[in-house]
């Protein structure tokens, strides 16, 4: 918007109000009214909007509805960037733009969207009044334009502004005008129309994120950071709930999951800050809760390798593969109408309230260990330091003929190292951590991709042997892809140790080591890391 | 960009209401559009309620763009920009003969707003002048309304005879009949007349009409106005067929391909 002529109007309506001396001796001579309704569409964490972008479906009567994709600045004072036509039923996912118009919306929402549903998050309604002003030649010097924005009913949400728009080689008239509506009371008005709406509606934009940030400071007991964190992660999970149950998309599970995940090795990887029994008690309980929903991810995966398998397979055998996800597809409704009906239980919902309130975590809930008080900072950096050392001496056994176990394990302690750095880069200096996580995650998606491919050949080996009496296009196709697989997954392997001396490298191991260097206490732990690469 | 004159020697032939309407034609069409007033008397910015500007001088006009460009004003329709009238205008033939490359000076200058303009307008006064040859040498197209009268004739062959004495391109040499009475026998013969004689007079016919004098009352484009009259179907069909001669499309063309001109 143009700041300073745009005016906040919320208690005037030009349409009613005295509006003709309002900009003596100029005029306001009405040329438009438009009246539209919108629906925003956006992902559950609001990718859309986070890019910047705001995207609507128009479905004002007797307009022919439509997409509008929109720059968040342009919005209301410009043109949308995209406007892709569209009748019938309403998308969902970004490959459902198919029509030729759309394709470029489709672009732009693959990129922010991914996997996610597009949902319908809030429906307002936008009146617009376009008025010329006039001079004494009744020649348009300007444009007043009132802009409204409210909810589903008339009062919901408004947000009003007056807003003028020049006409060229009418700066003389424009400045007069300005001062005359600002000398009316108006105030100027820089702010965002939509989203003051959207929270006038108590929508709040973007407030879901997947990895709650929590600010820490060096000298904080490390039992109190990390029960914060918990909490947060708990009640990430539990806003995934609905939409795992209404299946909109498969990152609501994939999110549930995650956080259950994190809490899980938080509890495991920053030991003795609870009592010993509530330690094992609370592993117990989240490992429990995890595993209820190890099938329906597994499935949710492997469904979305089905346009991969289909690329793996010769085309005559393409008719086993359909058989296969077929039969994927109906054990996964299965399985979802079974986490279902889990996630609704009163059981389900008493465990987890439960576990809630043990949460809050005061010494009586969960107990102490005898690190419950130490600094944070001074713990973080001593179990990252030793994670880092003990991957070194992992990665260094690998070669050729270390068998795949080793190589899962070796991945195991990098996601671990991940999440130390994850849940306490905020204590590290930026540029460090950033490098020390883009050199880790380039080791970690070479392992992950390696796993992946292991775990995709034994569930089809065991899908081969339930499925023994089936015909044998079907067994053909999935011995094609069992082959396919293994043969990519050695290329994967192969990678490794390329990628296992970059972690290790001199240099990495020195920005390490002055990462932790403040906080830790014993600094022979810090260095036994470059010690490992001698031995 | 593409640059229009509506032109003709002769006075009060309708090239003003053919300027305007063509002009906010190219403007609803999404053409960026600039309506350049080069008559002192400002008829079409009294049409569009621009008051002439007194501040451009005629020697800066050619000389300054950035006066130039500072004196173009919006209309009251999208994409539609005008530069108004100058009682300066009046100067500009003693002051072009002063300048060297006296004739090309109208279409550097207009050149120089291609980044603004995909199509720029002109107004013309009537008669010859240095002004005018600008014009022929900057203009893409002259549109010359031609009213089927014999005494119109005449002043047509007039402006034929000088595009060949100036070596001008006499393809971009665009009449078409205006102000047509279809009542009257003289406007009929002399329209066949002519049409035989130059294979390239545009098809379409703008006829006499009360709407168009109206304009003088309503001071706005016909098209705004009355979009449905019939001589303001007539201009639109006139700026359609400009748009096709101007791609290279053109009837008369293929037909006078051996047109001896
Ligand atoms: N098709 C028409 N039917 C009736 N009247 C017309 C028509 N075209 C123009 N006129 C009227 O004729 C007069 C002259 O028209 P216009 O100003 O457009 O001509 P011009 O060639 O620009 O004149 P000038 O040489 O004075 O600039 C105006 O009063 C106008 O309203
Ligand atoms: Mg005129």
């Amino acid at each position: 918007m143009d700041h300073h002529r745009t005016w906040l109007a919320d208690s005037v309506n030009l349409e009613e109000e005295a509006r003709g001396d309002l900009l003596q001796p100029f005029c306001l001579q009405l040329e438009q009214k438009a009246h539209r309704r919108y629906q925003l569409l956006d992902t559950f964490d609001w990718s859309i909007w986070q890019q910047g972008e705001i995207l609507l479906y128009n479905q004002t009567q007797g307009e022919g509805r439509s997409y509008e994709l929109w720059q968040r600045g342009d919005f209301f004072s410009g043109t949308p960037s995209q406007v892709v036509p569209h009748s019938g039923q309403k998308h969902r996912f970004w490959w459902e733009f198919t029509s030729l118009a759309g394709s470029g919306l489709q672009k732009q929402l693959k990129r922010s969207c991914k996997l996610r549903a597009l949902l319908e998050l809030h429906p307002f309604e936008l009146d617009q009044l376009r008025y010329a002003v006039k001079n004494e030649d009744q020649k348009s010097v300007a444009w007043l334009e009132q802009i409204t924005l409210h909810g589903k009913s008339e009062n919901q949400g408004v947000r009003r502004v007056l807003r003028l728009v020049p006409v060229r080689g009418y700066e003389r008239e424009l400045k007069k005008l300005q001062k005359k509506i600002q000398q009316a009371g108006f105030p100027l008005y820089d702010g965002a129309l939509l989203e003051e709406h959207l929270i006038d509606s108590e929508k709040f934009p973007a407030q879901y994120q997947s990895k709650p940030s929590i600010v820490i400071t060096e000298e904080d007991p490390v039992r109190e950071v990390v029960l914060r964190y918990m909490r947060s992660l708990l009640s990430v999970s539990r806003e995934n709930e609905a939409g795992i149950i209404d299946d909109l998309d498969i990152e609501f599970l994939h999110d549930y999951r995650v956080s259950l995940r994190r809490i899980r090795s938080i509890i495991s990887l920053v030991s003795k800050i609870f009592s010993v029994e509530e330690t094992r008690w609370l592993k117990k309980e989240f490992a429990a809760i995890g595993k209820k929903t190890n099938l329906l991810r597994d499935l949710d995966v492997y469904l979305l390798e089905q346009e991969n398998y289909r690329a793996l397979v010769p085309p005559v055998l393409s008719g086993g593969v359909d058989e296969l996800f077929e039969s994927l597809t109906l054990d996964r409704k299965r399985e979802l109408s079974r986490v279902r009906r889990w996630l609704r239980s009163a059981g389900y919902r008493k465990r987890l309230e439960y576990m809630q309130q043990r949460l809050t975590g005061t010494a009586e809930t969960l107990g102490t260990g005898v690190r419950s008080e130490q600094p944070v900072l001074q713990v973080a950096s001593l179990e990252i330091s030793k994670k880092f050392h003990k991957i070194g001496k992992l990665g260094n056994k690998i070669d050729s003929s270390t068998s795949d176990e080793e190589v899962h394990d070796l991945r195991l302690e990098c996601k671990k190292l991940r999440y130390l750095l994850e849940f306490f880069g905020g204590l590290f200096a930026k540029k460090s951590l950033n490098k020390a996580v883009s050199v880790l995650k380039k080791l970690q998606d070479n392992l992950g991709r390696f796993n992946d491919l292991s775990v995709q050949q034994e569930s089809l080996e065991r899908f081969l042997q339930d499925h023994q009496q089936q015909q044998s296009t079907l067994s053909a196709a999935v011995g094609g892809l069992i082959s396919a697989l293994s043969r990519e997954q050695r290329e994967e392997r192969m990678r490794v140790t390329e990628n296992f001396a970059l972690f290790y490298s001199p240099e990495n191991r020195q920005l390490y080591a002055q990462m932790v260097d403040a906080g830790l206490v014993n600094k022979e732990v810090g260095k036994s890391a470059s010690k490992g690469e001698q031995a | 960009m593409k640059i229009v004159a509506c032109y003709s020697i002769k006075g009060g032939v309708g090239k003003t209401a053919t300027a305007i309407n063509l002009a906010y034609a190219a403007a609803q069409d999404g053409l960026r559009t600039l309506i350049c007033d080069l008559d002192p008397q400002g008829a079409s910015s009294y049409y569009f309620r621009v008051r002439p500007s007194t501040k451009l001088k005629a020697d800066t006009f050619f000389t300054r763009r950035d006066r130039l460009v500072r004196n173009i004003k919006g209309s009251d329709y999208p994409r539609l920009d005008i530069l108004p009238a100058n009682l300066a205008y009046r100067d500009f033939d003693q002051m072009l003969a002063g300048m060297k490359k006296s004739r090309l000076r109208l279409s550097q200058l207009l050149h120089s707003l291609s980044d603004e303009y995909d199509l720029v307008v002109l107004d013309c006064p009537p008669n010859i002048t240095i002004l005018s040859e600008n014009i022929f040498h900057a203009s893409d197209q002259v549109v010359v309304p031609v009213i089927p009268t014999t005494l119109s004739q005449r002043t047509f062959s007039q402006l034929l005879g000088f595009y060949k004495e100036s070596n001008l391109k006499r393809k971009s040499l665009l009449p078409f009949f205006s102000m047509v009475e279809q009542r009257k026998r003289m406007h009929n013969e002399v329209r066949q007349d002519m049409r035989k004689a130059y294979k390239r007079f545009l098809q379409s016919e703008v006829p006499y009409s009360v709407d168009v004098e109206n304009m003088g009352v309503t001071r706005e484009p016909l098209l705004v106005t009355q979009p449905r009259s019939p001589a303001a179907l007539a201009f639109t069909q006139l700026w359609r067929e400009l748009k096709q001669r101007s791609n290279g499309v053109s009837q008369g063309e293929l037909k006078g391909a051996k047109d001896g001109d």
